[in-house]
């Protein structure tokens, strides 16, 4: 014949409750809640630790790219100004060689010029020589020795000078 | 209707009586262990299978303690996850057959006076005894009578709405039962087999077992941690 | 016959004690009213709400159980019998 607690009642199961509930809160302490959390703090420590890595990777990669396209930009820079000065320097070289060129050929002209001026003096004398002699020949032998010497002389003196005047 | 049926009696002081409730708790309390030891013996950084529902419920548990009684005081969630799932067990295993044990009077008393130690512990421990004596006169002397009052009633309330469910519940099922196999008794002339038991039941005990059990765990550790929060405040 | 008589004001008391189950249920049909009024304002919040108004719900039927964990009691734990 089994015997029934009443309904309500206070009684010793009161102490096998707080018992109970005791070892229970010990048990699910140790085996559930414990391991679990610490699980997922590891987790989500990992999983900070790995965005925190790949967000350093980025700014490390941001820095470089930027190092480089500096690193261009100077190049180009560079080469802009030499080009300009190469271009600056070729460009006074030509003047220069032009000028140079200039100079030569007005030295030449004169020179050929003062040549000319000599040729023609020189032809100019001896050309005069040869026709006051011509003439001299001419009266001389139209004149047939009526001439002194020292007439023939003023005569080949006055052709002279008048030949010269001419020219 | 009775009370827990005594299984046996430990001979000291006259005999303590150990009834079915102490009995089915220690049941649901190997149960809880064997199934914890299983599932965290071995724990995987990616988890699969029971360790992903093990780590929601975990989760759920610290989420509502940060919610409710704010994230410093995130050292309670193991005994307000230890209450949450005792309640809601013991009372869910009377769908497997056994009497509940909180509808015993006992279990839940226990519960709640754990509970208003916690409170008042804390509350000293927080505002020190000068503290937590000036609180009784907080608005106004007159309200001492009210506030010791309004103390006691908590863990009185607590305790009496939770075993009112599950005993209620307890006792119309068992009731509904009865009722069906003298109602098969009386339609089939005297058939001993209560064939009318089968499915009706089973509509109701989503209310009484279901919807119970999970609301009144639920509302219990509830107002444990916000009992707890404003003594703390 | 002494017996009779406590056994039918018993039976009397705790009928009159789930009068109080009146209380809880004009109380939670309101809540639940304005819980689908405010769920038809801000359909999002759903789940929101309806864990509230469950919550007010459980702490309201508070004094709807008492009363009849003392119908329970007179009915089957008969207290009274016991100091005929």
């Amino acid at each position: 014949m089994e015997e029934f607690m009443s309904f309500i009642s206070v009684d010793w199961t009161l102490l096998f409750t707080w018992a109970n509930l005791l070892i229970l809160y010990l048990i699910m302490k140790r085996f559930l809640f414990q391991p679990i959390k610490k699980m997922m703090d590891d987790r989500e420590r990992e999983v900070r630790q790995s965005f925190e890595r790949a967000d350093e990777a980025k700014a490390e990669a941001e820095r470089l790219r930027k190092d480089y396209a500096d690193r261009l930009d100077n190049a180009r820079k560079e080469a802009g100004e030499l080009l300009k000065e190469a271009n600056r320097k070729a460009q006074l070289r030509t003047e220069e060689t032009l000028r140079q060129a200039k100079l030569q050929a007005q030295t030449l002209l004169e020179q050929a010029e003062e040549q000319i001026i000599l040729d023609k003096n020189r032809a100019l004398e001896g050309a005069k020589k040869e026709i006051a002699a011509l003439a001299l020949l001419t009266a001389a032998k139209a004149l047939q020795a009526e001439l002194s010497p020292d007439e023939r002389h003023r005569l080949m003196a006055r052709c002279i000078k008048q030949a010269g005047e001419e020219f | 209707m009775n009370g827990p049926k005594i299984i046996f009696t430990i001979p000291i002081f006259e005999g303590i009586p150990v009834t079915e409730t102490v009995t089915n708790s220690w049941m649901i309390m190997g149960a809880i262990f064997i199934f914890c030891f299983f599932v965290t013996r071995r724990l995987q950084i990616q988890p699969k299978g029971v360790q992903t529902l093990l780590e929601k419920f975990v989760q759920a548990v610290y989420r509502m303690v940060e919610q409710t009684m704010g994230p410093d005081k995130l050292g309670f969630a193991p005994y307000i996850g230890t209450l949450f799932t005792f309640s809601l067990l013991c009372s869910l295993s009377s769908l497997v057959g056994m009497r509940p044990p909180t509808a015993d009077f006992n279990t839940t008393l226990g519960w709640a006076l754990v509970t208003f130690m916690l409170v008042q512990v804390n509350a000293i421990r927080k505002k020190g005894v000068r503290g937590w004596l000036h609180g009784f006169i907080e608005p106004l002397p007159l309200m001492l009578p009210l506030n010791i009052i309004s103390e006691v009633a908590n863990p009185i309330s607590l305790s009496f709405r939770h075993f009112g469910n599950i005993a209620a519940g307890m006792a119309i099922t068992s009731l509904i039962y009865g009722g069906l196999a003298s109602l098969t008794a009386m339609i089939f002339e005297g058939l001993q087999i209560p064939i009318l038991q089968v499915g009706i039941p089973a509509f109701l005990s989503i209310y009484f077992d279901l919807l119970t059990s999970g609301l009144q765990a639920f509302i219990f550790c509830m107002l444990t941690m916000v009992f707890i929060a404003m003594a703390m405040d | 016959m002494e017996r009779a008589i406590v056994l039918a004001a018993s039976a009397i008391g705790a009928g009159l004690a789930m009068i109080a189950g009146i209380g809880p249920g004009i109380g939670q049909g309101y809540a639940a009213g304005k819980g689908a009024e405010a769920v038809g304002r801000q359909p999002e919040a759903q789940s929101d709400i309806t864990r509230t108004m469950l919550l007010g719900c459980a702490v309201a039927e508070s004094t709807g159980i008492y009363g009849l964990v003392i119908a329970l009691i007179l009915l089957f734990v008969n207290p009274l019998i016991g100091r005929l």
